[in-house]
């Protein structure tokens, strides 16, 4: 019971690495949580146009990008970070991630004890909440 | 019948298109599950103590089921089971358990129509290790 809470633990220490590291632009908590291969898309629509866009971000761009900022123009008082871990089987984990304009869905890896998201599936919330 | 269930419905088509055609030896039917960009994934052991991300592209899915990967698998353990399904908006999150593999699928919706874009893979614990990927490695 005691490793499974620390398995625990470990998956949401990667997940809120990944979150806040993004809206306080926290390059370093990115760097550590990501796995080199990071897969991390998402269908976006144009608002004007109506045409889709598939976005496909590596472990470098996720991790430029909250280097040159990231989420930090969100503000403070709308932040909250849901971490659902859905299940763990054996070196996987999968985990649903609620923000406040993001839903991301993440699949982890465990590399030699180290929880590492490998696939990204998120979408721009269309509602406020 | 509620939208909600009817997007399950629509989510439960798209994997029994990825499952069937693979089974099936039909390109066409997998091919309509998965997203051209599909990025599907395994832990893979290479040799002893060592392992490695393995990177399956859709092409590669095609690939593998016209060589019919899906014979790999004796007919009693082809059944699959979906365990966990959660969607919002056009994505969705989907666990499916048969008795080779444990599949974690991310799914999006464009145009009315889900399609599979990532998927990261392992072995159900019970699955024989000879008949394995990797057998020559796996412990």
């Amino acid at each position: 019971m005691m490793q499974n809470t620390q398995r625990e633990v470990a998956i949401r220490a990667a997940a809120l690495d990944y979150a806040e590291g993004w809206f306080e632009g926290d390059a370093e908590r990115m760097e550590r949580c990501l796995h080199p291969e990071l897969a991390k898309r998402a269908l976006v629509v144009d608002p004007n146009t109506g045409e889709t866009t598939f976005k496909h971000i590596t472990k470098e761009g996720m991790v430029r990008g909250t280097r040159e900022g990231g989420g930090t123009d969100v503000p403070r008082d709308k932040l909250f970070y849901k971490i659902d871990i859905v299940e763990v089987y054996q070196e996987v984990a999968i985990v649903r991630c609620d923000t406040y304009p993001y839903v991301d869905f993440l699949q982890l890896v465990n590399d030699e004890g180290n929880w590492l998201l490998v696939n990204v599936l998120y979408t721009v919330k269309r509602t406020e909440t | 019948m509620t939208s909600q269930s009817m997007v399950k419905q629509e989510i439960e088509a798209a994997v029994g298109d990825y499952y069937g055609g693979w089974y099936a030896f039909n390109t066409e039917q997998i091919g309509r599950a998965m997203h051209k960009m599909l990025a599907k994934r395994n832990i893979e052991a290479t040799e002893a103590d060592s392992e490695a991300l393995i990177h399956t592209t859709y092409m590669e899915m095609l690939g593998y089921t016209a060589d019919r990967g899906g014979d790999t698998v004796p007919e009693k353990l082809r059944d699959y089971t979906i365990t966990k399904l959660d969607y919002y908006e056009e994505i969705a999150s989907v666990t499916v358990e048969s008795g080779a593999y444990i599949e974690y699928l991310h799914l999006a919706r464009h145009r009315g129509k889900w399609r599979i874009v990532n998927v990261l893979w392992t072995y159900n614990r019970n699955f024989p290790k000879e008949l394995r990927h990797d057998a020559e490695y796996a412990a």
